[in-house]
């Protein structure tokens, strides 16, 4: 602890006193016109005094924030950086024979306990409707099938906390036709994408929830996403 | 969003301490190196100088409108200024001269020896440099190194400076109020 002494103390309420005093009778402050060369450095100095200076002073420097957070952005989104990704359930992509692949589902740490919530997608393509479609929920699980004119797809959800419950792992088997799924981020949330010429599927996960997605190749990907994001 | 505020660049003028600062004290600091360097260009070159070392020293300032800020503000410039002076003569004359006289700033407060102004009577004796040290030390709550370069000394001679403005004050508070006031402070 700092040693002060009785002078010292007596000196700091001295001094409170004596500068009221002696401020009081110090020519008035106020505005000062500089010479422009002068001026200009003063800005230059007064710009620098800022707190972000360091980070945001200059043109170069806002550029190389903007471009910081493009490359953290571009390894979260694009080279899938495991640390950068959001939420606590991750999806790894296993590679089998005949082209084909498993995803698997995994949940890091403890899940904690809730109920089931249906959740079904807001948004559906041209010539689908809720009305058109068929599907069950059986032991927390929903699956549904939307019929269109044409074509199909299906929808299902998973509970991490009831099929852990039930001691199953989440795991689904895709055929992508040799090329393999594609791991993204949708609408904040992990997924993986596999598509071929006759059918398109999709994976996503939040902390709670696995969304599975899968149907005919002729629904452009943009339509499935579109589903995806609407889930709620 | 916000990397669009960020490029934008749009100065809050009336937002940052630092402009709060220079916009109250510009005309007091310039007042003050013109007292003591009596040249326009050098007192313009002063307040810069000055201003770039109150800056550095922002985190102290609390209130910007306060006599604490105000005299803080006055002994940086004060110190800017005579350093520039020493510099300027020892520049043009190839020596350093004696301390330049110096007219003061305005006329001193008169301290009546009532009870409790007998520190700031001996406050009001001491010169500059026993002031300075004590006020950035004392009552600032500086560092030995904030101070020292505030100063333009080092933080070896801010510590031997303080002792010999405190051996000072007991001098004068023995001489002008008798042993008594000196025991008490010792």
């Amino acid at each position: 602890m700092k040693n002060t002494s009785k002078l010292d103390t007596a000196l700091k309420a001295a001094f409170d006193g004596y500068r009221q005093d002696w401020c009081a009778a110090l020519p008035e402050g106020g505005a000062v016109t500089l010479t422009p060369t002068a001026n200009a450095k003063m800005q230059k100095a007064l710009r620098r005094a800022k707190v972000y200076y360091p980070l945001f002073g200059t043109t170069a420097r806002r550029v190389a924030s903007v471009v910081l957070a493009l490359f953290i952005a571009f390894n979260a989104v694009v080279l899938n950086v495991e640390s950068l990704l959001p939420g606590k359930a991750s999806l790894t992509v296993e590679d089998l024979t005949y082209h084909r692949y498993r995803v698997t589902v995994t949940y890091k740490g403890e899940i904690p306990a809730y109920d089931f919530e249906e959740k079904y997608p807001s948004y559906l393509p041209q010539g689908y409707s809720m009305g058109d479609a068929t599907g069950s929920i059986f032991q927390n699980e929903v699956g549904v099938s939307y019929i269109g004119p044409e074509d199909y797809f299906i929808y299902t959800q998973s509970s991490f906390y009831h099929k852990y419950l039930d001691g199953d792992p989440i795991e689904y088997i895709i055929s992508a036709d040799g090329k393999k799924p594609k791991q993204t981020v949708i609408d904040g949330k992990r997924a993986v994408i596999a598509t071929r010429d006759t059918s398109t599927c999709l994976i996503i996960c939040d902390n709670q929830y696995v969304y599975f997605l899968s149907g005919s190749g002729n629904i452009p990907l943009s339509e499935y996403k579109k589903i995806a994001e609407s889930i709620s | 969003m916000f990397f669009l505020m960020v490029l934008a660049d749009v100065p809050p003028r009336r937002r940052h301490k630092a402009y709060l600062v220079y916009d109250t004290y510009a005309g007091l600091v310039k007042a003050v190196c013109m007292r003591i360097l009596r040249n326009e260009t050098l007192a313009e070159e002063a307040l810069q100088e000055s201003f770039l070392r109150i800056f550095k020293n922002l985190h102290k300032i609390s209130e910007v409108s306060s006599h604490k800020t105000r005299s803080f503000v006055v002994i940086i410039s004060r110190n800017t200024a005579l350093h520039l002076l020493r510099q300027e003569q020892k520049h043009h004359k190839g020596r350093v001269e004696a301390e330049p006289e110096l007219l003061p700033l305005f006329d001193e407060p008169v301290y009546s020896p009532a009870e409790g102004k007998e520190l700031q009577s001996v406050l009001a004796a001491l010169p500059d440099i026993h002031k300075d040290v004590l006020e950035l030390k004392i009552y600032q709550q500086l560092s030995d190194r904030a101070a020292a370069e505030l100063l333009g000394i080092s933080p070896g001679a801010v510590r031997k400076r303080l002792q010999r403005a405190k051996a000072a004050v007991l001098q004068l508070l023995k001489e002008n109020y008798g042993e008594e006031m000196y025991e008490k402070y010792k």
